[in-house]
């Protein structure tokens, strides 16, 4: 992988200022708290939480989480490089979906939660 | 964006300049402000979500016994290795680059390779293994 995000001559671009750069960068480290957080908390789901009456209800809870949060660190890693290439061209911003989809992915975990926490433990 | 921002802004024609060495110039005249500082402490940040995650995984790691813990720990702290590679790489360009802008993705690649690699970890621990 070059360092260049567009794989093309830095020359050929416009360095971009870098309080930009740097809050790009930024961005990409909050994305990737947000996956280590996922992942951490669909550990401790599988982990720490009692048996329920559901059968695999702990890992039902925690899976989703887990690949919630390793989405979450691949498409974060894309997104800095698109906002990077487009800061260089100076285009407008790229939107991610990414937001809505943690989201409704959180949303989702909820819903299963509370499930589980009305049928109750084993 | 108003009027007043900088040369680089984002939706700005900053009438840039054609060589590189012109970038240099242009690139010394910007304020950085504490936008290097915030960054730090980002990383700071992070690295302790990073530790965190760690923490958890080494607990799961340490419960599985018959030699599976050696493959799995090894798993879990090279995940941690390329998030400090990573994070080492980002700081070093940093700290050399000229103009100061250009980050190499490579570094990003890995630390979120390492995340990647802690997140199959965990799925691999919470799927497979007993409890």
């Amino acid at each position: 992988m070059s360092d260049d995000p567009q794989g093309q001559d830095p020359a050929r671009d416009d360095e971009p200022d870098v309080r930009f750069t740097y809050a790009n960068e930024r961005t990409f480290l909050a994305w990737n708290r947000t996956a280590l957080a996922l992942i951490a908390t669909g550990v401790a789901a599988t982990q720490l939480l009692p048996e329920f009456h559901v059968a695999g209800g702990r890992q039902i809870l925690g899976i989703p989480l887990i690949a919630l949060g390793a989405l979450v660190a691949v498409t974060s890693f894309q997104q800095w490089r698109a906002n990077e290439k487009a800061m260089r061209r100076r285009q407008p911003l790229p939107r991610s979906p990414m937001a809505l989809v943690l989201s409704i992915g959180i949303g989702v975990v909820a819903v299963i939660a509370a499930v589980l926490v009305v049928r109750g433990p084993k | 964006m108003g009027a007043d921002l900088p040369p680089g802004s984002p939706g700005r024609d900053p009438g840039s300049p054609d060589r590189v060495s012109d970038r240099v110039e242009v690139a010394e005249t910007w304020d950085e402000g504490l936008a290097p500082q915030r960054t730090q402490m980002a990383w700071g940040r992070t690295g302790l979500a990073v530790a965190a995650t760690l923490a958890v995984l080494s607990r799961r790691v340490w419960a599985l016994g018959g030699g599976l813990e050696v493959a799995a720990l090894v798993l879990v702290a090279a995940g941690g290795l390329m998030w400090v590679f990573g994070m080492r790489m980002s700081r070093d360009l940093h700290l050399h680059m000229d103009p100061h802008g250009l980050v190499g993705s490579r570094a990003f690649a890995l630390v979120s390779g390492g995340t990647l690699l802690l997140a199959a970890c965990a799925s691999v621990f919470s799927v497979v293994l007993p409890h």
